[in-house]
């Protein structure tokens, strides 16, 4: 990190670094004790720790002089580092749980490890620790080379991923330690949601300097999915956590929003951090990577367009279908049903398009597993949009409502959709911007693809399956109007479904630390930076 | 604001807002004078890759 910095970057470093550790000392000693003063304590070491860093180095050698005539990619492959670290904590986070439901009996005797609280740790790590690097990253790759211009500037991209993953050590700490909001996907505490707003501002500006000076005429699509990820995420996170604190010195706050209110705000968030956080720029990526690897244009960019706008537009108003059947108005969820229909036109759109650019070179395909990574990725962007129109429907929901069914939708998507185009872009940059042609391990590659592919079919049928018997087994009667089965016989019926999901995870979970294997030996025989470079010389800050 | 009003502002301004915005979008998208440019901008990310095809 320090060596791309120039000495007076350095200083600001240092300058934020002694800050951040002021801030964690002066929450450590206003909490006290409990979750907030570990965090202040976390956030005093990460700062210590940083100005330890950049002060040793304010006196070695000055950065080179010809940087400004390269891309920036150090802080691409710290957030590629910090992708694969991760994606084996959530997904191993989410093994162990899953195991648990087998074996409950296998749960410790220790608070923090109790499925309650280690839930939210998996999906926080998932969707913020490996989704939010992972797009955090590639947004700064497909950024600079889109705008052939390097980075705005060197230091607030380091700022947005240390500080982003400073969040997510709050966020999974403080669960364990029992601290949480209780909304779903936003269960961080407040003071954790301001230093999000605060790391999520710096990223949006970052972003627009950088489009601000590149040397296309066009702003390649690819950045409209991103800039709408950033946007909207920074909208949904504001809104939804709005909430007032129970005394400043402590994590405990409540929602301004009440009742059925809250429940519409929580799930109009929820249902568009699926659209903008875990959709909108994993179709960045898809827009960008899958042309380049496979060397063919999109098959249609008109289409891309259209279905951008059509995704932007139509997302916003689904959340409502995640409360069918509940105290929200019947023309409420009829809407959020209705657009969760017409979504699949863009959604499809989308799909097709990135299947079609395929189209020719299906040769490609076959050869190459990083390429392959990036097809099925598109299938099962399409399957799991189908499915989720298909759940949105009213009389469907209420067979698939609170069942494993929708488990297994959202793990269609974050398994075979988000997570393979991760991978696939993954296997594309660290290459390149180790200036090599290949990874390491051709083999690795392909074990980890036919293990990705085979854990997230096991995961998703076992899954399908459960769902639908817990569904048709809520609803048997007998002729004289009592349930057929209780409660407990439909939790005995999911055992072998169970089972099989633990194992389809484990083999997923298996492909990705074989791939942080990889990436990691590619990254150490890194020879020199990329070979690509901006069209002109940046001027600097 | 009462359920009716609401009603009568999504089925005019809302209606109009949205087709509206979309007629614009495809055709800004579809307009057979932006064609070159669009074709430019799909094929601008792959002059990096020379050594590729």
């Amino acid at each position: 990190m320090t060596a791309s910095l120039t000495v007076a970057e350095r200083r600001i470093g240092l300058l934020i670094s002694i800050l951040l550790a002021l801030m964690g000392l002066v929450m450590a000693a206003a909490a006290g004790h409990g979750v907030m003063s570990l965090h202040g304590f976390m956030a005093l070491a990460l700062g210590l720790g940083l100005a330890f860093i950049l002060g040793g180095s304010l006196y070695e050698a000055e950065a080179p002089a010809d940087r400004l005539s390269r891309y920036y990619d150090a802080p691409t492959r710290f957030g590629i580092s910090m992708t694969l670290i991760w994606a084996m904590i959530g997904m191993a986070v989410g093994v162990w749980v899953a195991a648990l439901l087998y074996w409950p009996e296998g749960t410790p005797a220790w608070p923090a490890t109790s499925f309650g609280r280690l839930r939210p740790v998996h999906t926080t790590g998932i969707i913020f620790g490996f989704g939010g690097n992972a797009l955090i990253a590639t947004s700064f790759h497909v950024l600079q080379r889109t705008s052939r211009a390097r980075l705005a500037d060197s230091v607030s991209p380091w700022a947005v991923l240390i500080g982003y993953n400073l969040f997510c050590v709050w966020a999974v700490t403080g669960y364990m330690l029992g601290s949480t909001q209780s909304k779903e996907y936003a269960e961080a505490e407040w003071y954790a949601d301001i230093w999000l707003v605060v790391i999520w501002v710096t990223y949006f500006v970052l972003y627009l300097r950088t489009l601000a000076r590149r040397n296309e005429p066009h702003i390649y699509v690819a950045n409209w999915y991103y800039l709408a990820f950033i946007l909207v995420v920074a909208m949904l996170h504001i809104v939804n956590n709005l909430a007032l604190p129970v005394q400043w010195t402590s994590a405990e706050s409540f929602p301004i929003w009440a009742g059925v209110q809250d429940a519409m705000v929580q799930w109009w968030y929820g249902h568009n951090a699926v659209a903008f956080f875990l959709t909108s720029g994993f179709l960045g990526m898809l827009y960008y990577f899958l042309p380049v690897r496979s060397g063919r244009p999109i098959w249609s960019y008109r289409l891309s367009i259209v279905s951008f706008w059509g995704i932007v537009f139509f997302y916003i108003w689904v959340g409502s279908h995640h409360l069918h059947y509940t105290a929200l108005p019947f023309w409420a969820q009829t809407l959020g049903m209705t657009f969760s229909i017409m979504l699949l036109v863009p959604s499809w759109a989308s799909a097709g398009n990135a299947i079609a650019t395929l189209n020719g070179a299906w040769h490609k395909v076959r050869d190459d597993a990083t390429l392959r990574f990036m097809f099925v990725a598109a299938v099962f962007y399409g399957l799991s949009t189908f499915e989720g129109s298909f759940l949105a429907i009213r009389p469907v929901n209420s067979l698939s409502h609170y069942t494993d069914w929708t488990v297994g939708h959202v793990h269609s998507g974050t398994l075979g959709w988000v997570a393979m185009i991760v991978f696939g872009a993954i296997y594309t940059i660290v290459p390149q911007l180790s200036g090599k042609t290949d990874m390491a391990s051709a083999t690795a590659v392909e074990w980890h693809f036919w293990l990705a592919v085979s854990g997230t079919l096991i995961y998703v049928i076992s899954m399908w399956n459960a769902g639908i018997t817990q569904g048709l087994m809520w609803r048997a009667y007998e002729e004289n109007g009592a349930l057929s089965y209780s409660f407990v016989e439909s939790v005995e019926a999911m055992a072998p479904y169970y089972l099989l999901r633990t194992i389809g995870g484990g083999l997923f979970l298996a492909g990705a630390v074989i791939c942080a294997w990889n990436c990691r030996v590619t990254m150490r025989r890194a020879v020199g930076h990329a070979t690509d470079r901006p069209l002109v010389a940046q001027p600097a800050e | 604001m009462t359920h009716d009003t609401l009603v009568y502002l999504s089925k005019t301004v809302g209606l109009i807002w949205l087709m509206g915005f979309f007629v614009i979008v495809v055709i800004r998208a579809y307009n057979p004078s932006r064609r070159a440019a669009h074709d430019r901008a799909a094929r601008s990310i792959l002059k990096e890759q020379r050594s590729d095809e």
